[in-house]
């Protein structure tokens, strides 16, 4: 394992990028994302969990990795550590899916969740999960496993839409893991048909109808639903409207759906991101001063922090794009909550 | 849609019911962003006639609260304000209240986000006021972190099922925070009620 050992007494800290449509930019911030935790000197996994479209090895400039969880699924490897390979850069190792086998693409119920509890025990200050794009069983899993569940958006109405579509996956995939009894998972299984004959078209109708069935048994779903807070990231913003997306769709998922979002922060259009992809060079390096990886780093430095971007300080003209650059510490600090 | 509808307008618009006339203005444009016909954030979540209908309480919602007036007739409504009386009141009215002496203050007008003099913090006063501001009591268990359970057991003033009179104060905070009032006084006129429980409740 080409990183440290080091004496730990806590367990790491797992983001999972996920978004539900391809193109959003997921691979870019999970790389990107991972060498800004690297450089403030934590140790940092990759994961590409793209199952069967691995791109991180690629995205990173590395040469095809000796190891892959293809090697781990086919017992060639018997613990995920030896899957990890060194990317060059300090801190940061990957774990690639790479070298696709039919398998990889489809695991068995019971590997893939031999390969979650192997990554939950990684030991490694961050592990950060490219999920890939779909909304299949595997990358919610995936999702659900994450202590920053992130939701990459392209300020599109495609990208929007699959993005609410992830989310409520999400939600009624996690509801259905911690309800436990038949007529709740019942009503799970019709509030995922969006025909349903019950009216349910929302998570928050779903928790209304748990409460009319049996008032305790709501609250307490409701208890340990509450930690599901997934983070967005707004990729490719092109103006100011493109960032204030963020805000409508936090307050959109909060007053429609009863789900509780944060807007970690935004990336602007960048070519730059684009011809560092060509290369197959990582942004933060090759381009460390471009408004795109500037805007990469404030959000990962939101998602370190665990706070997001607070509307009235936007609104009040201190988080202009143009300002990225030259924003003091004072206003940074006042930007968040 | 039905729970959407009936938020009060400071929940519809995001915004505390301290929000100043700024605030209000900020939250009003990103309304009409989130809700307008071009809006790209709930393009895929409200029909035409849905969209319609939010638009215009969010107009509504603007229409108020940006006007001094009307938004304090709108605060009284929700319990936030209370309208300045001119006579006196009797403070001690409570026949639980064994300690202060009776005593007259001379009606003021009273400062937002503080009590009606005279008026008990019952669980059910907070009960009534979080109805009448439309607050489901689950938001205010989210919002707030605190077992739902606790909540209504504070609202029914169960008091023999409520926490540890340490917890009990940081959860009415917390509450009486979300409703808009003082929340000191709330928690201290709250407990003066759960001492007195507690006292007539020991054995002899």
């Amino acid at each position: 394992m080409p990183l440290e050992a080091r004496d730990r007494t806590t367990k790491a800290e797992i983001w999972a990028i996920g978004g539900g449509k391809g193109g959003t930019g997921k691979t870019l911030l999970a790389a990107n994302l991972g060498i800004y935790l690297a450089r403030k000197g934590r140790q940092v996994i990759l994961v590409d969990a793209d199952l069967g479209c691995a791109n991180l090895h690629t995205s990173l400039g590395m040469a095809y990795p000796q190891a892959t969880l293809s090697d781990l699924l086919k017992g060639r490897i018997k613990r995920i550590r030896e899957a990890v390979s060194d990317t060059g850069i300090r801190n940061l190792g990957l774990i690639s899916g790479a070298q696709d086998i039919l398998e990889i693409a489809n695991p068995k119920y019971s590997q893939k969740m031999r390969i979650i509890k192997q990554i939950q025990e990684l030991e490694v200050d961050y592990i950060i999960l490219d999920l890939g794009a779909g909304t299949t069983f595997n990358i919610l899993d995936f999702f659900l496993i994450a202590d920053q569940g992130i939701l990459a958006v392209l300020p599109e109405p495609t990208s929007i839409e699959n993005v609410y579509r992830f989310i409520k996956s999400a939600f009624y995939r996690k509801f259905k893991k911690v309800a436990k009894e038949a007529p709740v998972r019942e009503l799970i299984a019709a509030a995922m048909d969006e025909k349903n004959e019950r009216g349910i078209k929302t998570p928050y109708d779903l928790i209304e109808e748990v409460n009319r069935m049996d008032g305790t048994v709501g609250h307490e779903l409701q208890d340990q639903m509450y930690g599901f807070k997934p983070k967005l990231v707004v990729n490719q913003v092109r103006s100011r409207d493109d960032i204030t997306l963020g805000f409508s769709m936090r307050s959109s998922c909060s007053r429609y759906f009863g789900i509780t979002v944060g807007y970690a922060g935004y990336v602007e259009f960048d070519d730059a991101a684009w011809q560092a992809g060509k290369k197959k060079r990582p942004l933060l390096i090759e381009y460390p001063y471009c408004s795109s990886a500037r805007g990469i780093e404030k959000v990962g430095e939101n998602l370190f922090l665990h706070r997001q971007l607070d509307l009235d300080s936007f609104l009040e003209g201190i988080h202009l794009p143009q300002a990225a650059k030259s924003r003091s510490n004072v206003e940074k600090d006042s930007l968040y909550r | 849609m039905k729970h959407y509808a009936e938020l009060n307008y400071y929940h519809l618009l995001d915004v505390p019911t301290t929000a100043n006339s700024a605030q209000i203005q900020r939250a009003y444009e990103i309304a009409k962003k989130t809700f307008g016909e071009e809006s790209m954030a709930t393009y895929s979540l409200f029909d035409a006639a849905s969209r319609k209908q939010m638009m215009e309480r969010v107009e509504e919602a603007f229409a108020v609260l940006s006007d001094e007036e009307r938004r304090y007739q709108y605060d009284l409504k929700l319990g936030l304000k209370v309208a300045p009386v001119e006579t006196p009141v009797v403070v001690s009215g409570s026949p639980l209240d064994t300690t202060s002496p009776h005593s007259t203050v001379s009606g003021t007008k009273i400062p937002e986000n503080t009590l009606p003099q005279g008026q008990d913090v019952s669980g059910n006063f907070l009960k009534q006021l979080r109805e009448r501001q439309g607050i489901p009591l689950q938001e205010v268990a989210t919002k707030t972190r605190i077992n739902i359970t606790y909540l209504q057991f504070i609202e029914q003033d169960h008091f023999k099922g409520l926490p540890a009179e340490v917890y009990l104060r940081g959860y009415l905070v917390q509450y009486a925070r979300i409703l808009g009032l003082d929340p000191d006084r709330v928690a201290e006129q709250y407990l003066s009620l759960y001492h007195s429980w507690r006292k007539s409740s020991k054995p002899s």
